[in-house]
């Protein structure tokens, strides 16, 4: 017997490479925006940079997200169900809490990078406090994903 | 200026966060009530609708897609309703914000809580395996 065929298997390696490394700009990217938008609710307003940020974070983790999903039927087979499930379960929970959680802030993304274009943090308090949210929220869930991330891929990689 | 920024910035903002709880919304409801999602199956290469799957596979691209599916169209309908809108007041829109945190908070601490002590059932390891 051979082992199955599966969608992009061979590429496996190199897609979790690349992952880790649009995984690293996006940290970065996501956290000097919440460092501008803590400067915005003090009332100073760096507006062209929040919104370099702002895209940038929108880019990273749409390719760091979009990459994760094309590796994701090898480590679902290979990775949980042959190794994790059995040798540690706790990973397996970790990565579905972490996928579920970055799925979860896919809108947040998208709803942070629309405002940073079109509002004006001077002008429009109540549009910053939610803005300020998703900016936080996205960047707690970026933390989380990234670390559990070099966790389970340092228990067993692809 | 700033009155032509509300003019699209608010109802941009009001559509944001429809999207945000119907995406955590209608993400999560599997988790709650059973429901045929899109399943992909990884080795037999095949996609299947349905509530339990069969065999080894996945349900997070539907459920999803599906979310999205729900999400942009809402989030569409939102912003044509706000541009109708005069102005929309600050009350209204710290309202949307806490019920956007909210529901994605809560889906959250669901996929937190019921993952964490999942007990997960490991595939039986086949002839050719040998741990790479």
């Amino acid at each position: 017997m051979t082992p199955p065929s599966i969608w992009l298997d061979d590429y496996a390696t190199l897609l979790v490479v690349l992952h880790a490394a649009a995984s690293i700009v996006l940290i970065g990217a996501c956290t000097h925006h919440a460092l501008i938008v803590v400067r915005y609710l003090r009332g100073r307003y760096p507006v062209r940079l929040g919104r370099i940020y702002a895209a940038t974070v929108a880019g990273a983790y749409l390719v760091t997200f979009a990459l994760g999903l094309l590796a994701y039927p090898t480590f679902r087979y290979h990775v949980r169900a042959l190794y994790l499930d059995r040798h540690a379960p706790w990973a397996s929970n970790l990565f579905d809490i972490k996928e579920n959680w970055a799925a979860l802030g896919l809108p947040l993304v998208v709803a942070m990078l629309v405002l940073s274009r079109l509002m004006d943090p001077r002008a429009d308090r109540a549009l910053l406090r939610g803005y300020a949210a998703a900016s936080f929220m996205v960047t707690a869930i970026v933390w989380f994903a990234v670390f559990s991330g070099f966790v389970i891929t340092m228990t067993k990689g692809v | 200026m700033a009155a032509a920024s509300d003019a699209r910035s608010r109802p941009a903002y009001v559509a944001s966060c429809v999207a945000t709880i119907a995406f955590a919304a209608v993400f999560v409801l599997p988790m709650y009530r059973p429901q045929a999602v899109p399943w992909y199956y990884p080795l037999e290469w095949r996609w299947a609708w349905e509530v339990e799957p069969t065999g080894l596979a996945m349900d997070f691209f539907g459920r999803g897609v599906i979310a999205l599916m729900v999400a942009l169209p809402l989030a569409a309908i939102a912003y044509a309703i706000g541009r109708r809108i005069r102005a929309i007041p600050d009350r209204a829109l710290d309202l949307l914000t806490a019920w956007a945190i909210t529901a994605t908070v809560f889906a959250m601490i669901h996929f937190g809580w019921h993952l964490y002590f999942r007990d997960p059932v490991p595939a039986p390891l086949p002839e050719w395996y040998v741990p790479r």
